[in-house]
């Protein structure tokens, strides 16, 4: 109950910090960022879980809740700071592959956590394998950016 | 297996295929209408609307329905997700946005969608068994599809608003 209470208390304070991502985001991008980000993410998760049964799915209502408001609303939101930060021109090479680095850091964490609550019984899954499954989405994120970029440019909304 | 294929090639992978093909063509005999920028967040926000709703009921601890003929996920539920739900519902903007409704109006066209699209479901899992209902019912779909609707129509004006207003530099 306190951790689907911290979860909601978290995921407030993402929602929130949308407000600061307008500066550097476009509002169509940030629904359609979200929205992708967070089917990516489900999806991923019940393949892992459901199909290739190598993270146990939780029964009980509470920590399925906590596990659903997390895909839907802490993990997208800092996708977005990522991407964010990965459209921000002032920044170097460097600086970005370091900011990826410390993305898969927090998102490999927050797996930790819910392992370390048992919110996520591991089957046959390590925490690198995480890490690895959330470059991929990242991977898939900054394609996504991409090419949704490349069509605002195209109707002159991306200046 | 990251994504089953189908246990039998039979009724509901035909409904699949038949139904994606006149929503398809009718997406193609319209004339344009959006630009592929609306067209996609539009795309984008269907499937993620529409696999959120299946992951979340459609998974324990409430597993009130499957899809197609296993529990696991299949290929053919992601094509579901990606070819099948988000025409029915560029097709609701499409007639939102050229028929320019009244209120009262609009209420009736996205009633009348939500109902055209329960009786289809209805017919999918009755018929081709491409549902298999585990404590759900095409009654409870009808409610469903006139939010989703409402929120395709929203999530459209959001879009068209924000199209007009805000540009930003790269």
């Amino acid at each position: 109950m306190y951790l689907l209470l911290l979860v909601g208390i978290i995921s407030l304070a993402a929602l929130l910090s949308i407000r600061l991502l307008k500066a550097q985001l476009h509002p169509i991008e940030i629904l359609s960022y979200w929205v992708f980000i967070a089917s990516i993410e489900q999806l991923s998760f019940i393949i892992v879980a459901f199909n290739l049964k190598k993270v146990q799915l939780v029964t009980n209502h509470l920590d399925f809740w906590t596990l659903k408001m997390s895909s839907l609303f802490i993990i997208p939101i800092l996708f977005l700071w990522y991407l964010a930060c990965m459209h921000r021109t002032g920044f170097s090479v460097a600086l970005k592959l370091l900011l990826t680095a410390g993305f898969i850091l927090i998102f490999t964490l927050i797996d930790y956590v819910y392992w370390s609550v048992k919110l996520l019984v591991f089957v046959h899954w390590t925490l690198w394998q995480s890490s690895l499954l959330y470059l991929l989405i990242m991977y898939a994120a900054l394609c996504f950016s991409a090419l949704y970029r490349l069509l605002m440019k195209k109707e002159g909304i991306l200046t | 297996m990251i994504l089953y294929p189908p246990l039998h090639f039979d009724a509901n992978e035909w409904f699949f295929i038949t139904s994606t093909a006149v929503t398809w063509s009718l997406l193609f005999l319209l004339p344009k209408r959006f630009s592929l920028l609306v067209v996609l967040t539009i795309w984008v926000f269907n499937y993620s609307l529409a696999q959120t709703a299946d992951f979340t009921i459609g998974v324990k601890p409430y597993d009130l329905y499957d899809v197609n003929d296993r529990p696991q996920l299949e290929i053919f539920d992601f094509l579901i997700y990606f070819f099948t739900y988000p025409p029915a519902s560029y097709l609701v903007i499409y007639a939102y946005d050229y028929l320019k409704l009244t209120k009262v109006r609009l209420a009736a066209l996205v009633v009348f969608c939500a109902y055209v699209t329960q009786m289809l479901e209805w017919a999918a899992a009755k018929w081709f068994h491409v549902y298999k209902y585990m404590g759900w019912s095409p009654w409870y779909s009808g409610p469903v599809y006139i939010l989703v609707f409402l929120a395709n129509i929203l999530v459209f004006r959001f879009v068209q608003r924000a199209l007009a207003g805000k540009k930003i530099a790269e």
